[in-house]
């Protein structure tokens, strides 16, 4: 049984891919989920991982080479196949498979809420809501491998905070409360309630406030990298990276905190995050989030032991939030450390993210 | 993300900084749509369309219908300028700078020094340029070097709809005079621009291609075929990052210094004549401030220094191409 | 319109203010402490002032290459002149400008202008905002026989009148444009008919006297404030001197320049305001005594002036790069 490995399409920009590495041989027995090649997009670079077990018997695409989505770019074999019926496989296979993708891309639905502000909104799949809040400076797209990786398996619903992303750039006070109060009109005006949530550094603590504040809207938490906890920092080299930034480059340099590898920031990571910084009022609502960060208060009012099961899921090199120290969570809070991301796991590790996350649902 | 044109890019930009700040006024040739006629004013909006449906919101009072009188267009757009409102005045083409060109570059762009800095001149001149339109030589130039070259003055040339927006809100926001260079082939391009409003900041370059084989700085409508020429460029396994100044005035020295660094090759892609252009001028840069980084002589694709022909394949023949872009960058290599 | 005396010796202050600069400047020039050019307003007196002697510093005039009188009319500090006429630092336009180029935001005095009809069209800018602002403020362009001829003068009192603005063009007409005289280059019988033909109202008064050009402005004002757009001025002038400060002026015949003299602004306000006995002569002959001494200091300061900072030769340009 031979099966197609195709390149994938990571978010909705997504047209083609570089195959930066192959990481098996042909001739590598490959077990479901090993990683199988390093392909950079215009956003990042990320790792494809099997989705089933097998030979690798056969690398169409080699190292370097540009594919479109959907493309077939090597061949896994489940049994021993000769070369004759790889070569038949091959030529049958479609060159490119895209409108199954075109489909699940009609799957994800951006849309902008009105409550009060305006709050844009992206959802995707169905089942039990899985929702996932961004950190400072960030956007619904950092959240593009989670989308992508679980909308099979639940309605997953990434939120632009306020001042972020396409929604309005009225922070309010800047307070958790006022954020997570946003967050929660914007569930409510979705009809969502009793979800997975998700929330990524600064949203990581809103996460936090909003299970308090609304506790109904939330079963479980997902902290991923968040800010706020015992033992842990924010660092205002990047706070004060952004929100004083006047250039492109100034923007990477910041960036660049937030990965283990600097080189993973591409142009166009660096251009999303410019082009949000440029809109009206963005950087002056975010220097409003940054202040209030780095006043503290807000973090020291989270009651830890109020919050329904948290999943903590921390990176040993985390230059943005450090370390949280475990030992002064509470007990029962389930902890997973990552040796291979900085800050932005998600995107960094968006495998091992996606498969704790999807333990939850 | 909205997916509009160049021209609705710059339409929407005008709108928004209109209904922002009362100061920001329009005036210029049929900017309102034709006013005095026994027809509806407003049905049309410039002759390409690109103030469409501002005289209906704004009123006569903003949107200000003139004669055809270039000199008093330009010069009370700078006095209205002088004295405190923020007036965007239409030039049409470039081409009839010629018959207004005092009121630029002697009067609107010198107020600030000549008046030892006691005067502000918030003044936006929108005109358009280039060839592609089978308009001959009068209809058709760019005649951005010679806008380049004038202290107080600053240039910009936006290559895409979001930068169309982005830039002429920054344009119309800013306190000296900007002349802002539409390309009439561009106005049917289509890309992402965000709702909201946004600025970007003159005097940085975009990065649109990255690469480590040369480096392509190109403006306004020769982004585009630098881009593609990079594409193809890149089948054939090379690399060059492609650099869009956006603003020839301020110019991102750095960007192109910083990328020549890390390049060693330059190609300039100018939609003008040869000498004195901004191809020229950023040959002369990486000469005088990188030479030691460069592995070979400064690629210059620029257009013959001819009047722009009428006949379409003379036309053609004279605008850089794609294909000549990317002969100039392998000819580095 | 009878002016109370308070206002006459403000006129009379004005007047002789420039007179007192201008002969200070040909002066200056001669030895040699003004770079460059000087176009002087000797025998204009009456125009500048009675044009300005009405407006606020709300109200803008644009001006011309021979602007040393506008800008005094307009409020313009002579201290400030002096020492931009002679490149010094602390000029009004810190040392940037020079003669041709003294502007002052703060006074309405939206700059001379060394090109030949530069003015108009900014003018009519000024008017524009005036009149989008509903200020009730007008805005002046100065022009001369020279400049009635450019293309720019042309288009702007056309802008002007379609676009209805408070604006008035006063027309210096001192007979010449550089070397050249009207009567050759000027080919309209008169400069007012020719702005009248434009569409608006124009007028031509003896620009030797001060109250005759005080009249026409004040009846050029009521029709532009009620918002009925442009008004054109012509105001006959005589140019005592030539295109600037030692032109031998060989293309004027003696007798005429004889006669030029004849038509002294500041001697027919003086004999004209004394003999009625609206002021003494000793009140005149005290304030000609006071401005004198104050623009000789000024001049006298100026001299002694530091030159500008070379660190300022690059600042300036824009606001902000």
């Amino acid at each position: 049984m031979l099966k197609a490995i195709r390149m994938p399409k990571w978010g909705l920009a997504m047209e083609e891919g570089t195959i930066v590495e192959w990481l098996r041989s042909v001739g590598d027995e490959v077990a479901e989920g090993d990683d199988l090649i390093d392909i950079e997009t215009t956003k990042i670079t990320n790792t494809l991982q099997a989705t089933n077990a097998g030979r690798l018997v056969r690398i169409v695409a080699g190292d370097g080479e540009v594919m479109p989505v959907g493309a077939l770019i090597g061949v896994l074999a489940s049994e021993i196949a000769d070369e004759a019926e790889v070569d038949a496989f091959i030529a049958a296979s479609p060159v490119a498979v895209v409108e199954e993708e075109a489909e699940e891309e009609a799957a994800m639905a951006v849309q902008s809420l009105d409550i009060g502000k305006r709050i844009n909104v992206a959802t995707a799949g169905s089942g039990k809501p899985l929702v996932l809040l961004h950190g400072f400076s960030g956007d619904l797209n950092n959240w593009l491998f989670t989308i992508e990786g679980l909308k099979d398996a639940a309605r997953v619903i990434a939120i632009d905070l306020p001042g972020h992303g396409a929604s309005e750039k009225d922070v309010g006070d800047g307070s958790l409360a006022g954020l997570a109060a946003d967050v929660a009109a914007a569930l409510e005006e979705l009809g969502v309630s009793d979800a997975v949530v998700a929330g990524h550094s600064l949203g990581g603590a809103v996460a936090m406030r909003l299970a308090l504040d609304h506790p109904a809207l939330v079963s479980k938490l997902a902290l991923v990298c968040p800010a706020g906890l015992p033992g842990g920092f924010v660092s205002d080299d990047f706070l004060s990276g952004i929100v004083n930034a006047e250039k492109a480059r100034d923007v990477k340099k910041a960036l660049q905190l937030l990965v283990r590898d600097p080189d993973t920031v591409s142009r166009d990571m660096v251009d999303g995050v410019v082009k949000m910084l440029r809109l009206d009022g963005a950087q002056a609502a975010l220097a409003v989030l940054r202040e209030r960060m780095l006043a503290g208060g807000d973090f020291a009012a989270l009651s830890l032991d109020a919050l329904p099961p948290v999943t903590l899921i921390a990176s040993r090199n985390d230059a943005i939030v450090g370390a949280p120290d475990v030992s002064a969570l509470p007990p029962g809070w389930t902890v997973h450390w990552l040796d291979q991301a900085g800050h932005l796991p998600q995107l960094e590790a968006a495998g091992e993210v996606n498969a704790l996350l999807r333990a939850l649902l | 993300m909205p997916v509009i044109s160049y021209r609705k890019a710059i339409n929407q930009a005008l709108e928004q900084e209109m209904a922002r700040d009362a100061r920001v006024i329009l005036m210029g040739i049929d900017v309102g749509g034709g006013a005095g006629g026994s027809g509806d004013v407003g049905s049309v909006g410039g002759v390409m369309g690109v103030t469409k449906g501002l005289y209906p919101k704004f009123g006569s009072d903003r949107v200000i219908d003139t004669p055809i009188s270039e000199s008093a267009i330009i010069g009370a757009a700078a006095g209205a300028a002088v004295t405190g409102m923020r007036p965007v005045a239409e030039l049409m083409f470039v081409d009839f700078i010629g018959v207004c060109f005092d009121q630029i570059y002697n009067q609107a762009a010198k107020f600030r020094y000549m008046f030892g800095g006691k005067a502000r001149t918030p003044l936006v001149i929108r005109t358009m340029g280039g060839a592609g339109m089978r308009a001959g030589a009068q209809h058709s130039q760019t005649l951005h070097p010679i806008l380049t070259m004038v202290p107080g003055l600053k240039v910009v040339m936006p290559s895409s709809p979001y930068d169309a927006k982005g830039l002429l809100t920054r344009a119309i926001r800013d306190d000296d005079p900007v002349v802002f260079l539409e390309s009439k082939s561009l106005y049917d391009v289509k890309g992402e621009v965000p709702e909201e409003a946004y600025e970007i900041p003159f005097g940085e370059a975009n990065v649109l291609r990255d690469g480590r084989d040369a480096t392509i700085v190109a403006f306004g409508a020769m982004v585009p075929r630098a881009v593609a020429a990079a594409d193809l460029l890149a089948k054939e396994g090379v690399k060059v990052t492609v650099l869009d100044p956006r603003t020839t005035s301020p110019l991102d020295e750095e960007a192109i210094l910083d990328s020549l660094d890390e390049t060693g090759r330059l190609v300039v892609v100018d939609e003008s004549p040869p000498r004195c252009s901004l191809a020229a001028d950023i040959a002369a840069l990486a000469v005088s401030q990188a030479f030691d980084a460069l592995k070979a002589p400064v690629g210059l694709v620029t257009c013959p220094h001819t009047p722009v022909p009428f006949a379409p394949n003379l036309e053609d023949a004279y605008v850089p191409s794609v294909a000549r872009i990317v002969e100039a960058v392998k000819k580095t290599l | 319109m009878q002016l109370n005396r308070d206002e006459l010796k403000r006129a009379w202050r004005t007047m002789l203010t420039i007179r007192a600069f201008e002969e200070r400047v040909e002066k200056e020039f001669a030895d040699g402490t003004i770079p460059g050019f000087a176009h002087v307003y000797l025998g204009q007196e009456a125009s500048g002032t009675g044009v300005c002697f009405d407006l606020t510093d709300d109200d803008q005039i644009g001006s011309t290459h021979r602007g040393h009188g506008h800008c005094i009319a307009k409020g313009c500090e002579v201290e400030g002149m002096f020492l931009e006429i002679m490149g010094k630092a602390g000029g009004i336009c810190g040392g940037k400008g020079g003669s041709m180029h003294i502007a002052d935001m703060d006074k309405g005095m939206l700059g001379a202008n060394a090109i030949v009809g530069g003015s108009p069209p900014i003018a009519v800018g000024a008017a524009l905002t005036q009149k989008l602002r509903r200020t009730g403020h007008v805005a002046v362009a100065f022009t001369g026989d020279g400049a009635s001829n450019q293309g720019t003068t042309l288009e702007a009192m056309n802008m002007a009148v379609v676009l209805k603005v408070p604006m008035i063009f006063v027309f210096e007409n001192n007979g010449y444009g550089e070397f050249t005289s009207a009567e050759y280059s000027v080919g309209a019988k008169s400069l007012s008919e020719r702005a009248a033909a434009f569409g608006m109202p124009a007028a031509s008064v003896d620009g030797g006297d001060f109250f005759a050009v005080h009249a026409g402005m004040r009846e050029a004002l009521e029709h532009v404030r009620d918002g009925n757009g442009p008004y054109a001025l012509e105001t006959r002038c005589s140019r005592f001197l030539g295109h600037f400060v030692g032109d031998p002026q060989k293309y004027r015949g003696s007798e005429e320049l004889a006669a030029a003299r004849t038509n002294d602004p500041v001697l027919r306000f003086r004999d004209r305001v004394s003999e009625a006995a609206l002021l003494a002569i000793e009140e005149l002959n005290a304030i000609e005594t006071e401005v004198r001494a104050r623009v000789d200091a000024a001049a006298a300061a100026a001299r002694a002036a530091a030159l500008p900072d070379l660190a300022t030769l690059e600042t300036d340009v824009y606001v902000k790069y």
